[in-house]
């Protein structure tokens, strides 16, 4: 066995391998599908669960809960008193801080005082300064206006600018849309060109198929004609036959033409002797002709045998 | 309340319920990877048989075809490998001119049926396996079942009140074993039927092509043996 047989085999083999895998998952996914409906299995309750209690210890308890209660009674009281205490103490700071509130209001005052006479030798500074800025802005006025005429002229100048470049580019995009123009035409007579010439060379094709086939039928019949004289020039005349006969005749020849077999196949209207002398006749051809008919060749070859008196 | 899906009724099943079922499914998986493995090979040499018969008479030249034959590297197989065995041998006996015609035939014809037999082994080789899978997974997956329902029955036996409730999830587990087994010996079945039919087949036609090569050898050697 030569390695690229084994190797063969082993992708058969992991191929093999794949294909069962997938049949089986494929299979269980249809169970698993068609299990998913099942009905679900009803199994009993487990039974309600009953627990007995003794109600001895119950007393007890009831005393305990009353203790309970008088201790939370007393432990209230003690609250409400220091609650009372916080109280006072409230007070007393309340005041304390009434106190120390009052001195702040006096200071602020004072201060405020002060602030007013500050703020009327602000306003006088600031008439002053009015003044002088009245006149900045008389003088930024003329500025501004002279640069507006100046920027009005340079965007006058940019509009002319816009307008020459969009006119370039409206000539640039029909230049181009021309030269498409022109190559897709030209690829379409080309198109047409070649479909003309495969269409005219699939017809040459064709006409020199039908010549190859019509001259192979005649090699044929040329072939068939041979073997048709050969066996009768072979052929003994048993004294029984009658004109007319038309007998079909089967040869199984080997490549080398050779013969190893002849029969009589229907339909053929000779009486039994006449058959047997057709078949002794092509067997004691022996060999047919081989050379310049391989193209023709054919293992079985059936032929109509005549003897027209 | 107790979920009975298919994977629930697998997991609970007993120890040897379970080993029955993992035993099955690798029976199933392995026949499946036979039967793919022998559709391909089948088919290849089917293939292969079709197509050397067609060139073999089509009246070409017996040289130059077991050349083309010999040389093919990528490995003879079935038809090819008898011709060329046949071939070979007549060749090589060839040589000896004091040999009459019957001997070079008959010693042709052995080699080309030794080469017969190889092939027809390599073409039959693990059908067999398809036709145990077949015959013996059904009766394993009745085994797997049968024990698992004597466990729940034998379960029941320590029960007082008997219902058909506490029997029938290990009946159903149980059952499981048995669909595996037919599963996996259905395929394995059918798949054996089909492939002993077709290697049938093939022998026959290689042994047809081999008589019939034999006798065109015979009239070969006879024609030389009288041309000397």
């Amino acid at each position: 066995m030569t390695s690229a047989q084994r190797k063969q085999e082993l992708k058969d083999l992991a191929q093999a391998v794949g294909l069962a895998v997938a049949v089986h998952l494929g299979f269980g996914l249809i169970l698993f599908i068609g299990a998913w409906e099942w009905p679900r299995f009803d199994q009993p309750d487990p039974p309600v669960r009953v627990t007995l209690v003794d109600m001895g210890p119950m007393v007890e308890q009831r005393r305990a809960e009353e203790a309970e209660r008088q201790a939370a009674e007393q432990a209230a009281e003690e609250q409400r008193r220091q609650a009372e205490q916080r109280q006072r103490e409230q007070e007393a700071e309340r005041q304390r801080q009434a106190e120390r509130q009052r001195e702040i209001e006096r200071r602020e005052r004072e201060l405020a005082e002060r602030r007013a006479e500050q703020q009327r030798q602000e306003a006088e500074a600031q008439r002053q300064r009015e003044l002088e800025q009245q006149a900045q802005r008389e003088a930024e006025r003329q500025r501004a206006e002279e640069e507006r005429r100046r920027a009005e002229e340079a965007q006058q100048r940019e509009l002319e600018e816009l307008r020459r470049q969009r006119e370039e580019a409206q000539r640039r995009r029909e230049e181009e849309q021309r030269r498409l123009d022109d190559i897709a035409q030209r690829r379409e007579a080309e198109a047409a060109e070649r479909r003309a010439a495969e269409e005219a060379e699939r017809l040459r094709l064709a006409a020199e198929q039908a010549e190859a086939d019509a001259r192979r039928a005649t090699l044929r019949e040329e072939y068939v004609s041979t073997i048709r004289e050969l066996v009768r020039r072979n052929w003994n005349r048993p004294p029984t036959t009658r004109p007319g006969v038309v007998c079909r005749v089967r040869v199984v020849q080997i490549p080398g033409g050779e013969i190893i077999a002849a029969e009589i196949v229907r339909p053929c209207n000779a009486d039994e002797a006449t058959r047997r002398s057709i078949v002794a006749a092509v067997m004691r051809v022996g060999e047919l002709p081989y050379r310049g008919y391989e193209s023709v060749f054919a293992r079985e070859i059936d032929f109509d045998f005549r003897f027209d008196g | 309340m107790e979920q009975m899906g298919i994977w629930e009724l697998i997991l609970e099943a007993g120890l040897l319920v379970q080993g029955v079922m993992a035993l099955l499914v690798l029976a199933s998986l392995a026949s499946w990877v036979v039967i793919f493995q022998k559709r391909q090979v089948l088919a290849r040499a089917e293939k292969r048989a079709r197509d050397f018969e067609e060139k073999f008479w089509s009246g070409a030249d017996l040289n130059a075809l077991y050349d083309k034959v010999a040389g093919n590297s990528a490995g003879r197989e079935g038809i090819e490998s008898i011709f060329e065995a046949g071939f070979r041998e007549f060749s090589r006996l060839r040589e000896d001119r004091h040999l009459n015609p019957d001997t070079l035939t008959s010693g042709a014809q052995r080699a080309m049926r030794v080469t017969l037999s190889r092939e027809m082994d390599r073409l039959e080789a693990r059908l067999s396996f398809l036709a145990t899978v077949g015959s013996v997974s059904p009766y394993v997956g009745l085994f797997g079942t049968v024990w698992g329902i004597m466990n729940s029955f034998r379960g029941l036996a320590g029960a007082h009140t008997a219902t058909i409730a506490m029997v029938a999830p290990g009946i159903a587990e149980a059952l499981i074993a048995t669909a595996m087994g037919l599963f996996a010996a259905i395929p394995a079945v059918i798949a054996f039927n089909k492939y002993s039919v077709q290697v049938e087949r093939l022998e026959l036609r290689y042994d047809n092509f081999k008589e019939e090569f034999a006798g065109i050898l015979h009239r070969q050697a006879r024609r030389l043996s009288e041309k000397a």
